[in-house]
């Protein structure tokens, strides 16, 4: 991630959604993190609250072009559960007009039709968020987490 | 070859413009024609390959203007019925050649319905609009996937847990955690 996708600048833009941390892992520096969060394998990118608990995290290097839709995924999942459903619904309409084509594309699909209900308790915007992940992206997981619906 | 050119292979090899969107392969449905095309109309569905050798302004985005000559129709039904492929390929005369400053805004104005696109090629796909031959006609509505050419990171990195966190609770916000290994 260093060498390649953070000196991306689309990369690291990321200052301007959350503070960025880097623990090494490997020289004793960050000990106490690591075993405050159970850290096991790099690359592995946590969103954490400001009090300091998880809430939502990945693993493994991602290139420019999947790391950013990914992030901003990380930080819906995060809005989401600090009940900022507008915060969050932004950053998944932003994965899906900037980034319609990442993999992370359908389970930004999914949780913006999630965002909106909890936001407006109306089904429809649940059922017609979920509906566009059986147009867009039918061979996602993410189709599959809704296909109940479907039938 | 996208790939290629997505993972910073070819960054050696050709031209690369930044901020740059990648894409060479698309396919989509016309949104609108400009001037001299006549091969194509609205709401067709097609699809091209659009190499150029100065990678940066690709068609990894939701609607893009293309030169009409490198499209062919999906699907065209013929007047007995049966569907037929036809080639893209068609005339065009010296209004559609000759470039004028930032035509675009007046012969290929783009947007359509996303889905449409979808379901004719699955989550790769894009909306398409037609420009005539002049490769300075390629306009971009959505910039899609960005890249730079920074080679520096600009990320002002913690590395204090504890100041990362009063940092975020001063400015409001949430904290990037990335534990690294260094190589």
């Amino acid at each position: 991630l260093d060498t390649v996708t953070y000196p991306e600048a689309s990369v690291a833009a990321i200052r301007t959604h959350c503070v960025p941390l880097q623990v090494n892992t490997q020289d004793g520096s960050g000990a106490a993190v690591v075993a405050r969060y159970r850290q096991v394998w790099t690359p592995d990118v946590r969103v954490l609250a400001a009090a300091g608990f998880e809430l939502s995290r990945w693993n493994g290097y991602l290139p420019p072009f999947e790391f950013v839709p990914q992030l901003l995924v990380a930080l819906g999942q995060a809005r989401l559960r600090l009940h900022d459903e507008a915060g969050a619904a932004a950053l998944y309409e932003e994965v899906l007009t900037r980034f319609p084509t990442s993999a992370v594309a359908p389970e930004a699909q999914y949780y913006l039709g999630v965002a909106r209900y909890k936001a407006s308790h109306e089904g429809a915007d649940l059922v017609e968020g979920w509906h566009r992940l059986q147009t867009r992206y039918p061979e996602s997981i993410w189709r599959t987490k809704q296909s109940f619906i479907e039938r | 070859l996208d790939v290629g050119i997505m993972s910073g292979k070819f960054k050696d090899m050709m031209e690369h413009r930044f901020p740059l969107i990648p894409g060479v392969d698309a396919a989509g449905v016309v949104e609108q024609v400009g001037p001299g095309v006549t091969q194509f109309t609205r709401g067709e569905e097609v699809f091209g390959l659009f190499f150029k050798m100065v990678q940066g302004e690709g068609t990894y985005a939701e609607y893009v203007v293309v030169p009409a000559g490198g499209l062919v129709a999906r699907k065209r039904r013929s007047t007995d019925g049966r569907a037929s492929v036809v080639h893209g390929r068609g005339r065009h005369d010296e209004s559609t050649r000759r470039h004028r400053p930032d035509p675009c805004g007046q012969r290929a104005r783009m947007g359509r319905d996303h889905d449409d696109a979808m379901r004719l090629s699955g989550p790769a796909a894009h909306g398409l609009a037609l420009a005539d031959e002049c490769e300075n006609c390629m306009r971009h509505r959505d910039r899609g996937t960005v890249m730079s050419s920074t080679t520096q990171s600009t990320i002002r990195w913690q590395t204090s847990l504890e100041e990362a966190l009063r940092q975020a609770h001063a400015d409001d916000t949430l904290v990037l955690l990335d534990f690294f290994s260094p190589t």
